[in-house]
């Protein structure tokens, strides 16, 4: 992993078109600023972790008897 | 053309039916076309099948049946990947994870499934800003 230090303000630029600036800092917490063409998706890594997941646990479906069955349960 | 599914066997798809994500849902990159079934149109529920493997399929559900105040916007850039798409040729659809039974089944109302219809083009969209979870229960609990 590159490791660099950056202060406040200052920029990384990754490949031609991406900018990522240090906008603040407050405690623990850093404020990033991200320019990127729009075709580049920028996501929080756990939110992207999340739905992967939410994805693949949709790979278990249910048949469509039990989808029935639950309605019915439900409805009453 | 027919098709193996995960759920119903052989399944005859029409070509106007199979829609295409680009990009491809997050986790699933290596299977970009999909088509709805809806064996019982009378349930919430589909299959997003993949046309071009039997075993990936995911359910889905219409989210406006169990949350009728869902609501998101669609940002430009959204809008221009999905060819600009009129409001009343849009399907919305989230995934669903049943993990034990269904009763404890949840949906993805951050990360929905938008679809044009008539372009036959779909994304996964991630609302940042909108107060929805990957796991949002289908049926809150009972009171009492």
């Amino acid at each position: 992993m590159l490791v660099l230090k950056r202060k406040i303000g200052e920029s990384l630029i990754i490949g031609d078109n991406i900018e990522v600036t240090i906008l603040d800092k407050e405690g623990d917490t850093i404020k990033l600023g991200i320019r990127a063409p729009r075709t580049v998706r920028v996501y929080r890594q756990e939110i992207f972790e999340e739905i992967k997941k939410a994805n693949q646990g949709a790979l278990q479906t249910p048949s469509l008897q039990q989808l029935q069955n639950m309605m019915k349960r439900e409805e009453k | 053309m027919k098709i193996q599914t995960a759920m119903l066997g052989e399944v005859d798809v029409q070509e106007q039916d199979v829609v295409t994500f680009e990009p491809a849902m997050y986790g699933l990159d290596e299977y970009r076309r999909f088509t709805l079934l809806r064996p019982d149109e009378t349930l919430p529920f589909a299959y997003l099948q993949s046309v071009e493997e039997a075993g990936v399929c995911l359910l889905v559900a219409d989210p406006f049946v169990f949350r009728a105040d869902y609501a998101f916007d669609l940002s430009e850039a959204d809008l221009a990947d999905l060819k600009q798409p009129a409001a009343e040729d849009l399907v919305i659809w989230v995934t669903v994870t049943a993990p034990d039974t269904l009763e404890t089944a949840t949906m993805n109302l951050l990360a929905p499934i938008v679809i044009h219809t008539k372009q036959q083009v779909a994304r996964q969209i991630v609302l940042h800003e909108a107060p929805y979870a990957t796991k949002t229960p289908l049926f809150p609990p009972k009171e009492g």
